[in-house]
């Protein structure tokens, strides 16, 4: 008797496997809910951060009166902001207004800090989602390219263009992209949101980095992919290069790609910070750089929670999606 | 018919020093992409470092570069283009400001505040981020977490944010920035170096030398030390290019070095308001993009030499054989073709097929297969031997650095060498099956069994996608599974290897081919379940007669289920014929050798020493590329001197429908 068939009688483990998840909409909602308790501590710690800085940098009272005021006014603002309390009653003042969305009223604009974020998000919100749009839609089609053929000029071109895309500053493509196509050629606005034209520039220049991080996650995944097992034993079905790259290459790219997306999304919202400023879009960014040169404290307190909080929640979205998209990463959960 | 009489015993001969049957290379992935060309010398990396001393150089001593002080202000000579003259000052290479300075000059200037921001922050930042990841790498694991947590919330606020509130707080200027940077980057650092150090913790060798009695702080000085060191070099040396952005970013947003003192970030922002005046825009983003390209490659270059564990190898293929016979003219000395034009019963055929790499080292030299329906083929012969190439090139899979040089392959009257793609497809799946060794890798992970199983069925039109689904279920239930919905509406990571290398079978059966190929099928699987997958291919053939190619190394598979064998050695079949009288009776001294080398269980083994493959020149003596003759030779124990001069030719062995390629071939005195 063989080794192989004499073992066959030994037993097999046909009938045992690991406990099937359910799968769907389902368990997405409950990865969801399961990192709440963690968005909720990082907004927490944020806040906290935001608030000892300011108290470890000095005074607040000293940057919000004027140079030439004299001690009683700096008394009474001191008085007024609660600043002559001690700092951990001032924190615990600060947790329990913070809770209530109630970050302080804005110097400048006398209304609530929280409020002026809120009628802003949504234009950064916009930008920074169209970005996102333009780069995965030169990125995904480049970088299968690259992938199927990794030797082909195409692919070449695509990696030079990519090392490209991640080495032009944001602060210096916004200014070249308007003397370019709004000083020379009159093709688009410079500044301001109105219109679809106006989106174009502010759009392509806050996206163009990570295009080049996008290609670069699909090239190696996708040759990481074809380059294995998996792709062969769909050729051999009989599948055409369509079929392969479709049904098999792009779910296989989807999940590190939106893992990728959601760990750069602080760094594309940084990026907005500037966009905005040069075409004076008015979104959070052109806001923060506003309110730090005028001294708002409170709207500045309320934007970096607000930053803070988007970045946590989207990353939580993501990694909820991802596992909806990807099996295998569930069961390490 | 032999040249030379012998006795068997003398290739079973027993030598202590020789290593067993499995003393050559190895087939595989790991094998490097043999074939040179691919690496270019990064000729960018030279560029980049003679870019960094040039900034050394204009940090150090700006004067001995700079034509003009960069403060100095000539208000005859505001807004001047480049390479125009001042009325008194002289040449502006690259033109002049609002001020009338000189930008050529304001640039050079400009590198040293960059560079101490750049410098210091990564210090700073680096040495807290390393520190934090190791403290949290070896403290307790609930500190370690909490730690890393801490490090989390910070990385959630995007660094411009942070940086602007810092420069905010402390009057901005060069330490403002310094610290900006650090603090927004030292969660990175931390986190890498936390996640290489644990992961080094339980490293397969730092326990072994935990184990040999080295303490805790031994082993991260002699172990772990230096390799995370590596890694951390390594992004520090990416987030050179992160520093420089933010710094130059802050003084941009005049958050960081203010004006009149010089720097590329603020000379920028001057630039933005008289963008008219484009040199005043382009010349410092130009400088920019420059250190930050630079930066960038630096760091690709310092990954490559000092991770290479994350970075991908590009063009390596993932098939690579390394020994191949030299040319020798096809056909001439491997006499007639043994097989026959095709006829009602052969499913396919390979006639003298001969493979060789794209730099012209043959793989697979004049082999000749015939498929017949309802025969089970096996193909042994140890790693290397060109096996799996054989069914590669069945599929017309050939990876991209093999080429079929000579012979013709027919797979159910489809010719494969040289078809279109569109028709290698229309074969594919619908004539020929295939079962690969690995099912894990080969199953596409993110899809359920479900949309796998039937796939060939809807790719070669025979049913609907739902029609698949419903034959999917019933192949489910054929395979032997018990639960047969549940297994459908699973991901492969969730099936057992035994249960995988079923669902592969069925994908290879399910649009019921002719031809069904299994390159090694059970070799990755528990031994338990390999009579399992056996059974479930041989089911198929029974049951639709389709011809089957076993590829295997293992003799015990042969014996269960093939009815030929062809014995297959450095790229050419030394012997082949009916298995019964194959393996009863071996012919060639190589096929001996096999088979006594593989051990099967045998009560009368115990105490015996294990045979093994006697090494007669060397202990690697592979096939030698350059030699013209029998690629066994120089381990054959019965080899004559013409043995490395030429090929033999075939030889038949009567009364088995066989024949041996050999000088010297055993012989049975009953014959």
């Amino acid at each position: 008797m063989t080794v192989a068939i004499g073992a066959e009688a030994a037993g097999s483990r046909g009938g045992r496997f690991e406990t099937i998840r359910q799968t769907g909409w389902w368990s997405v909602a409950v990865a969801v809910l399961r990192r709440v308790p963690w968005v909720v501590v990082t907004v927490w710690g944020v806040s906290t951060i935001v608030f000892f800085l300011a108290r470890i940098a000095g005074n607040p009272v000293s940057l919000l009166v004027p140079p030439e005021a004299t001690p009683e006014q700096v008394k009474v603002t001191t008085h007024n902001l609660g600043l002559d309390a001690s700092t951990w009653e001032q924190y615990r003042r600060f947790l329990a207004h913070a809770v209530r969305g109630d970050f302080g009223d804005s110097f400048t604009y006398q209304q609530s800090a929280l409020g002026l974020v809120w009628d802003r998000v949504g234009a950064t919100f916009e930008l920074a989602l169209s970005a996102i749009l333009i780069s995965i839609l030169l990125a995904v089609p480049l970088g299968l390219v690259a992938a199927f053929r990794p030797r082909s000029i195409a692919a070449r071109v695509g990696s030079a263009f990519a090392t490209l895309c991640q080495s032009i500053p944001v602060f210096w493509l916004a200014p070249m992209l308007v003397l370019l196509f709004a000083v020379k050629v009159h093709i688009f606005p410079s500044s301001g949101k109105a219109g679809l034209s106006s989106w174009v520039l502010p759009a392509v220049s806050l996206a163009l980095f990570q295009t080049g991080l996008y290609f670069r996650v699909v090239r190696a995944t996708g040759i990481d992919f074809l380059m294995h097992d998996a792709s062969r034993l769909v050729r051999s079905k009989g599948a055409s290069h369509t079929r392969l790259a479709l049904q098999h290459l792009m779910p296989n790219i989807c999940a590190p790609l939106l893992t990728v997306i959601g760990l750069d999304l602080a760094r594309l919202l940084g990026g907005s910070v500037i966009v905005e400023t040069v075409f004076a879009w008015p979104g959070i960014g052109q806001l923060l750089i506003q309110a730090a040169q005028s001294h708002d404290y409170p709207v500045i307190q309320a934007l970096v929670v607000v930053f803070a909080a988007g970045v946590v929640i989207v990353n939580m979205g993501v990694e909820a999606i991802r596992e909806a998209i990807d099996p295998r990463s569930r069961s390490q959960a | 018919m032999t040249l030379f009489p012998g006795t068997k015993d003398a290739v079973t001969t027993t030598d202590g020093d020789t290593p067993d049957l499995a003393p050559l290379p190895v087939e595989g992935p790991v094998a490097n992409p043999g074939a040179g060309g691919y690496r270019r010398r990064n000729y960018g990396v030279y560029l980049a470092l003679f870019l960094f001393v040039v900034l050394a150089v204009c940090a150090c001593i700006p004067s001995l570069l700079a034509p003009f002080d960069p403060t100095h202000q000539s208000l005859n000579d505001t807004l001047l283009s480049p390479g125009s003259r001042g009325t008194v000052t002289g040449l502006h290479l690259l033109g002049t400001d609002e001020l009338g300075r000189d930008v050529f000059s304001r640039l050079i200037y400009g590198v040293r505040p960059l560079a101490l921001v750049v410098l210091g922050s990564l210090a700073l930042s680096g040495a807290f981020g390393l520190a934090y990841g190791m403290i949290a790498a070896f403290a307790p694991a609930w500190v370690g977490r909490v730690m890393m947590r801490i490090a989390d919330i910070q990385l959630a606020i995007p660094s411009f944010v942070l940086a602007i509130l810092l420069a905010y707080l402390i009057q901005p200027g060069v330490k403002s920035s310094v610290l900006a940077i650090a603090v927004v980057t030292w969660p990175v650092y931390a986190r890498v170096v936390q996640a290489d150090a644990g992961k080094l913790k339980r490293a397969d060798y730092v326990l072994a030398a935990r184990v040999s009695g080295l303490s805790w702080r031994q082993v991260i000085w002699h172990h772990i030390t230096k390799n995370v060191a590596s890694v951390f070099v390594v992004i520090l040396t990416f987030y050179i290019s992160v520093a420089v952005i933010i710094e130059s970013s802050l003084s941009f947003l005049g958050y960081g070095i203010r004006p009149p003192r010089p720097d590329w970030g603020n000379m920028l922002a001057g630039g933005v308001t008289y963008i008219n005046y484009w040199w005043l825009a382009v010349f410092p983003g130009v400088a920019v993009t420059l250190v930050i390209l630079a930066s960038n490659t630096l760091g690709e270059f310092a990954r490559q030499k000092l991770d290479p564990r994350s970075s991908i190898d590009l063009g390596a293929s993932s098939i690579h054989l390394y020994r191949r016979r030299p040319n020798r003219p096809p056909g001439a000395s491997a006499g007639p073709s043994p097989v026959k034009a095709a006829d009602g019963t052969t499913a396919a055929v390979l006639e003298n097929v001969s493979i060789s790499t794209d730099t012209g080292r043959p793989i697979v030299a004049d082999v000749s297969v015939e498929l017949r329906s309802g025969v089970v083929t096996a193909i042994v012969g140890e790693s290397g031997s060109g096996k799996s190439t054989i069914c590669l090139a069945l599929l017309g899979l050939l990876p991209a650095n093999l080429k079929l040089t000579e012979g013709r392959i027919t797979v159910a009257g489809h010719r494969i060498d040289g078809a279109q793609s569109s028709e290698l497809r229309r074969v594919r799946g619908r004539h020929l099956g295939v079962v690969f060794q690995d099912p894990l890798a080969s199953l596409d992970p993110v899809r359920r069994i479900a949309s796998q199983l039937g796939e060939p069925r809807v790719i070669h039109k025979l049913d609907s996608r739902k029609k698949a689904r419903a034959w999917s279920l019933e192949k489910v239930q054929d395979l032997g599974f018990h639960d047969p919905k549940a297994v459908l509406a699973m991901h492969p990571h969730q099936l057992s290897g035994g249960m995988r290398q079923r669902v592969c079978i069925g994908i290879a059966v399910a649009a019921e081919p002719v031809v069904l190929v299994a390159d090694e099928p059970t070799t990755a699987l528990d031994v338990s379940v390999r009579g399992k997958v056996l059974r479930s291919l041989e089911s198929y053939r029974v049951r639709t007669s389709a011809a089957m190619l076993l590829v295997t190394h293992e003799i015990a598979i042969v014996r269960a289920i093939a009815d030929r064998v062809i014995v297959l050695y450095g790229g050419s079949v030394l012997e082949e014929g009916a298995r019964a009288s194959v393996l009863a009776a071996p012919r060639s001294p190589y096929t001996r050798a096999l088979m006594d080398a593989s051990v099967e269980f045998d009560p009368t083994l115990r105490g015996a020493s294990l045979p093994t493959i006697a090494e007669t020149v060397a202990d690697d003596a592979a096939p030698d590329a350059a030699a013209a003759g029998c690629p066994f030779a120089p381990r054959c124990p019965r080899a004559l001197p013409i043995c490395t001069r030429r090929f033999p030719e075939r030889a038949a062995v009567p009364g088995n429908d066989g024949a041996v390629w050999c000088w010297n071939p055993l012989e049975y005195g009953d014959e």
